[in-house]
C-alpha cells in the first residue's frame, strides 16, 4: 500500500513539475507564436509591408466596388498607417483569378500579387515574372499597361482589379461627375451601346442608388469642338424628364459652363417637350444641340422598326425588301431609303468565322457612293484584346471605298485569324453590292 | 464526402506518401526487425493493430479534450503516454486471452512504444487538418483509415524488404565491407526511387 | 562554448574525456548503433537542417540525461519508463516552443520530426543505460557527448547531400543567424542529383558512409589480425631461440 502512494506521490511531482515547465514555455513563447503564426497565413501582406503588425494592425473592410471585395488598411506596431491592400478577383473565359494590390499611403503600387486563378498556369507564369514589376512604383491612380503581354486575359483582369482598386483609391470622377445632378446615386452600369447619327456612338448609363433603384439614365457620348473632342453625358431623370449635361473632366465643365447652363431651362421638362430651337446661336450651345437632337430623335421614336434602321443609316426612313446574298457569310441585306426615298445605303447582316468557337456576328452598312458607312461587331468570342485589335481596325475603313486599307495586314497585326474573317466579310459584301449596283 | 476519399486516404498513406520509405517513420524497426521475413510480418501485424487503434484514440483526445481546453501544446506528451499505455494494454490483453497470438506478437509491442511511424501518424493526422476538410466525424475515418493505409505500407514495405535481406544474407560475392547495414541501406534507397513512381496514382 | 567547459572538466579526470568523446566515432549513435535513424534520414537533406536537430536533440539529451540522474534514486521500478517518457517529452515540448517563436523556418523544415524526438531511441536509451546508473556530471558530459556525435552524423550527412543535390552549402535559410548566403557555390547545376536532396538519397548516402566506416574497421582489424599474428611468430621464434640456447649450454655443459 504505501508502495502505491509512493509511486502515486512520484508520478504526480512529476506530472506537475513537467506541466508547469510547459505551461511555462507556453506563455512565454506564446505572443511570439501567434505572430509566426499570423506571419505565415498572412505571407501575401508580410512581404508587401514588411513592418505590418500581423496580429492587431490590419483592419478589414468589405467594399463592393467593382471587382474589389476587401479593402484592408495596413498599420506597423507603432500604429502609424503603412499602407492599404485591395483583395479582388475577376472571371475571363479561362476561369478565375484573385489578386492581391498592395499600395503605400502615397497611392505608390508596392507589389501585385495573383493570390489564387484557374487560368493557364503556363501563360500565368511568365506574366507575373516579365510583367508585373512594372506595377512596382507606380501610382494607381495613373496605371501605365503593358500593351502585348501573351497572356491577354489574365492580364485584362490583373488590369481591371487594378482600375476598381484605383477607384476606391481616387473616387470615380465618373460617379462624381453622375452625383453633381443626381445626389443619391451609388452605383452605375452600362446598359448597351447605339448609334445616334449626329451623336455617333452613344453609351446608355443607368444609374442607381444604394436600395438599387434606378434613379436616371445617362447617355454619354463624345462630342467635337474646335478640332477637340470631349466627353459628355446628356442626363435624363427616371421619369423620363431632361436632368441636365454632364461633362466629366474639369476643363471641359468649365469651358462649356454658359452652354450647360443654357440646358438648364429644360430641367424636369419632358424629353418630348424640348424644343432646341428656342436655344442661343452660338458656338458651343450648337455643338450640344446637334449632340441632343440626334440623341433625342432615337430617344423619341415610338417606331420601333425605324429605331432598328436607324442603328444602320441615320437618313432611314424605311427599308427596302429583304434578301438573302450569294455568300455563305453574308445572311440578309436589304436598302435603305431616306426621307425623300431614294436609296440611302445598303445593310448585310452575316457571321463570318474567326478564331474564337463561335462565328463573329457582325452588320456593315455600305453608302449609295460605295463607302463603307456604319459596322458593328453585335457578338464574338475571340480572345480579347486580339480581337479588338482587328476590331479597332475597322474604324480606319468607315468611309473608304476600296479594300486596299484592310488588305495593309499591319492593322491586324497579331490577330490575323479575326482579322482575315472580317476581311472575308467585307469582300462579300462589297462584292455583292457592286454587283447591284452594276458597277 | 464519397467513397473516394477513403480510397484516396489508403492509397496515399500506404504507396505515395509510403511511411518508411518517403517518410521516413519507423526506419529503425524497418532495419532491426527486417532479417527474417516470419518477424517483419509479425511487426507489422502488430504495428497496423497499435496504429489503428492510436489514430482512433488520439484523434477525440485532441478535438474533444485538448482542443476544448485550449492545451493543444501538450500534444506531444498526451500522445506518448496514449501509445505507450495503450501498448501496454493492448499487450496485458493479448497476454490474457490468446497465447498463440502473444507469442507472435508479444515480443515486437514493447519495441513499437518507440516507433516513429506510431506517433508520426497520430501527429499527421492532427496537422493534416482532416477535422477542417472533412468535419470533425467524418474526418475521425478519414485519420483512422489513413494510419491503417500507413500500416499497410509499412507491411507492404517490411515484407518486400525482409524477402530481398533473406537472399542478400545469402549472396556470397558481395564486398566484404558492403555486407549487412550497408547494403541494406542501398536496396531500401532503390526502393524509395522505385515507390517515387507512384507519386501519379492518386 | 558548451563543448569547451565540457573539455575542461574532461581534462581533469581523463574517464570523462573518453566519457565525452565516445560519441563521435566509436559509439557513435548513428553510424555504430544505427539509433534515430528516422531524424538522420529526413532531416538532413541540408546541411541547416541537420545542425538544427542536432542542437534540438543537443538540449533534450542534456537536460534528461541530468534530470533522470538527478531523479534516479527516487523514481520506484515499477514507473520507470513512463517516467523518462513524461521527462524526455516535457523536454521535447519545450524544444518545439521555442523553435517556433525563435526559429520558425527551422520549425516548419524539421515539421513532424521535432515532437517525434520524444521517440528517439538514442534519448530514451542513453536515459535507461547510462543516466539511471551513474552521477550527475558524467550523465550531463554522456548526454553531451553523445547528442554532439548524433550531430556530428547528421551534419555529415546533410553536408554530403546537400552538396550532391545543390553543388553548394547555403546558410542563413532556416536558422536565424540573421545572415544567410551560401558558404561555398560550385554553380554546378547542370550535375546537381536532386535524388540525394530526396527520400531515395537519404538511404544511399548513409549506406556509402555505413560502408566506408566498415572498410575503415574491417581493414584495421585486418592489420590488428596480422600484428598478432607477427608478435605470435616473433614469440615462437624467441622460445625456439631460448630452447636452442638452452639445448647448446646444456649440450656445451655436457662438453
Amino acid at each position: 500500500m504505501l508502495d502505491k502512494l509512493r509511486i502515486a506521490l512520484v508520478l504526480l511531482i512529476i506530472g506537475a513539475v513537467s506541466g508547469t515547465l510547459i505551461w511555462g514555455t507556453h506563455t512565454l513563447t506564446y505572443d511570439r507564436i501567434q505572430e509566426n503564426r499570423a506571419r505565415a497565413r498572412l505571407a501575401v501582406y508580410v512581404e508587401m509591408f514588411p513592418e505590418l503588425d500581423v496580429l492587431d494592425g490590419m483592419l478589414f473592410e468589405e467594399v463592393t466596388q467593382g471587382l474589389v471585395q476587401q479593402k484592408i488598411t495596413m498599420r506597423n506596431a507603432a500604429g502609424d498607417l503603412i499602407g492599404y491592400a485591395f483583395l479582388g478577383s475577376d472571371t475571363n473565359a479561362f476561369g478565375f483569378i484573385d489578386v492581391v494590390i498592395g499600395i503605400d499611403p502615397s497611392g505608390k503600387i508596392i507589389d501585385v500579387i495573383i493570390t489564387d486563378h484557374s487560368n493557364t498556369e503556363t501563360y500565368v507564369r511568365p506574366l507575373v515574372a516579365n510583367y508585373f514589376e512594372n506595377f512596382q512604383g507606380q501610382d494607381i491612380t495613373d496605371v501605365n499597361y503593358d500593351a502585348n503581354t501573351g497572356a491577354t486575359q489574365t492580364y485584362t483582369s490583373v488590369q481591371r482589379i487594378i482600375e476598381a482598386a484605383k477607384l476606391l483609391v481616387a473616387g470615380d470622377p465618373v460617379l462624381e461627375a453622375y452625383q453633381s445632378l443626381f445626389t443619391t446615386v451609388e452605383r452605375y452600369e452600362a446598359v448597351q451601346t447605339f448609334s445616334a447619327g449626329d451623336a455617333g456612338t452613344v453609351e446608355e448609363v443607368s444609374l442607381y442608388d444604394n436600395s438599387d433603384d434606378l434613379v436616371g439614365t445617362v447617355y454619354t457620348g463624345v462630342i467635337t469642338y474646335e478640332d477637340e473632342t470631349f466627353e459628355m453625358g446628356f442626363a435624363v431623370n427616371a421619369d423620363e424628364t431632361f436632368a441636365g449635361i454632364i461633362f466629366f473632366d474639369e476643363a471641359a465643365q468649365e469651358a462649356f459652363a454658359s452652354a450647360v447652363a443654357a440646358f438648364d431651362t429644360f430641367k424636369d421638362v419632358d424629353l418630348e417637350a424640348i424644343d432646341l430651337d428656342t436655344l442661343d446661336d452660338e458656338a458651343r450651345i450648337n455643338v450640344l444641340k446637334d449632340f441632343a437632337s440626334g440623341l433625342l430623335r432615337i430617344l423619341l421614336l415610338d417606331d420601333e422598326e425605324l429605331a432598328r434602321l436607324l442603328q444602320f443609316d441615320f437618313n432611314a426612313a424605311r427599308a427596302g425588301e429583304s434578301s438573302v446574298p450569294e455568300s455563305e457569310r453574308l445572311l440578309e441585306t436589304f436598302a435603305i431609303f431616306d426621307e425623300e426615298d431614294a436609296f440611302s445605303s445598303q445593310v448585310y447582316i452575316g457571321e463570318t468565322d474567326g478564331y474564337g468557337s463561335n462565328p463573329i456576328e457582325m452588320w456593315i452598312v455600305i453608302a449609295a457612293d460605295g463607302t463603307i458607312k456604319n459596322y458593328a461587331i453585335v457578338d464574338h468570342n475571340e480572345t480579347d484584346g486580339l480581337g479588338d485589335i482587328a476590331f479597332d481596325a475597322m474604324e480606319i475603313l468607315l468611309g473608304e471605298e476600296n479594300t486596299d486599307n484592310y488588305n495593309q495586314s499591319d492593322a491586324y497585326t497579331g490577330a490575323t485569324v479575326t482579322g482575315n474573317a472580317v476581311r472575308a466579310f467585307i469582300d462579300d459584301a462589297l462584292a455583292d453590292f457592286n454587283e447591284r449596283t452594276g458597277d | 464526402m464519397t467513397w473516394t476519399v477513403f480510397f484516396t486516404a489508403i492509397f496515399s498513406a500506404m504507396l505515395i506518401n509510403n511511411v518508411v520509405l518517403l517518410r521516413f517513420l519507423g526506419v529503425c524497426p524497418f532495419l532491426g526487425v527486417s532479417k527474417k521475413t516470419e518477424s517483419a510480418l509479425g511487426m507489422s501485424m502488430a504495428v497496423t493493430f497499435v496504429m489503428v487503434v492510436a489514430a482512433a484514440v488520439t484523434y477525440p483526445l485532441y478535438y474533444l479534450v485538448l482542443k476544448p481546453l485550449e492545451i493543444e501544446y501538450v500534444q506531444t506528451i498526451a500522445f506518448i503516454l496514449i501509445i505507450a499505455s495503450l501498448v501496454q494494454l493492448v499487450e496485458m490483453f493479448i497476454k490474457k486471452f490468446s497465447k498463440k497470438l502473444y507469442k507472435s506478437l508479444g515480443i515486437y509491442l514493447p519495441l513499437i512504444t518507440t516507433n516513429c511511424a506510431i506517433l508520426g501518424i497520430a501527429v499527421q493526422n492532427i496537422t493534416d487538418n482532416y477535422a477542417d476538410l472533412y468535419g470533425i466525424g467524418p474526418g475521425f475515418f478519414v485519420a483512422v483509415v489513413t494510419a491503417f493505409g500507413a500500416a499497410l505500407g509499412f507491411g507492404l514495405v517490411m515484407f518486400s524488404f525482409s524477402s530481398i535481406r533473406e537472399r542478400l544474407d545469402a549472396a556470397t560475392n558481395l564486398p566484404e565491407s558492403w555486407r549487412g547495414v550497408p547494403v541494406s541501406l542501398i536496396v531500401a534507397g532503390i526502393m524509395a526511387l522505385a515507390f517515387l513512381g507512384l507519386g501519379g496514382i492518386v | 562554448m558548451a563543448a569547451n567547459v565540457a573539455k575542461k572538466t574532461a581534462k581533469k579526470t581523463p574517464g570523462q574525456l573518453a566519457n565525452f568523446t565516445k560519441g563521435f566515432i566509436k559509439e557513435n549513435p548513428v553510424f555504430v548503433f544505427l539509433l534515430g535513424l528516422c531524424p538522420a534520414l529526413a532531416v538532413t537533406s541540408t546541411l541547416e537542417t541537420s545542425l538544427g536537430m542536432g542542437l534540438l536533440v543537443v538540449f533534450v539529451l542534456v537536460l534528461s540525461n541530468i534530470v533522470v540522474s538527478l531523479i534516479k534514486n527516487f523514481i520506484p521500478k515499477e514507473v520507470k519508463i513512463p517516467s523518462y517518457i513524461v521527462i524526455i517529452s516535457t523536454f521535447v515540448t519545450m524544444v518545439g516552443l521555442l523553435t517556433e517563436a525563435y526559429a520558425e523556418n527551422l520549425f516548419e523544415s524539421l515539421g513532424i520530426f521535432i515532437p517525434l524526438i520524444v521517440v528517439n531511441c538514442l534519448i530514451l536509451g542513453r536515459a535507461e543505460s547510462f543516466a539511471s546508473k551513474n552521477n550527475v556530471v558524467s550523465s550531463a558530459i554522456d548526454g553531451l557527448g553523445m547528442a554532439l556525435g548524433f550531430t556530428f552524423a547528421l551534419m555529415l550527412i546533410g553536408v554530403s547531400r546537400e552538396f550532391l543535390s545543390t553543388g553548394a552549402i547555403a546558410y542563413g535559410e532556416y536558422l536565424p543567424l540573421g545572415v544567410s548566403g551560401s558558404i561555398f557555390n560550385f554553380d554546378t547545376h547542370l550535375f546537381n542529383m536532386a535524388v540525394f536532396g530526396g527520400p531515395a538519397g537519404g538511404f544511399i548516402v548513409i549506406g556509402v558512409i555505413l560502408a566506408i566506416l566498415q572498410a575503415i574497421d574491417l581493414n584495421k582489424k585486418k592489420k590488428a589480425e596480422i600484428a598478432r599474428q607477427k608478435m605470435i611468430e616473433e614469440k615462437k621464434r624467441l622460445a625456439l631461440e631460448r630452447k636452442r640456447k638452452k639445448e647448446l649450454e646444456s649440450a656445451g655443459g655436457q662438453a
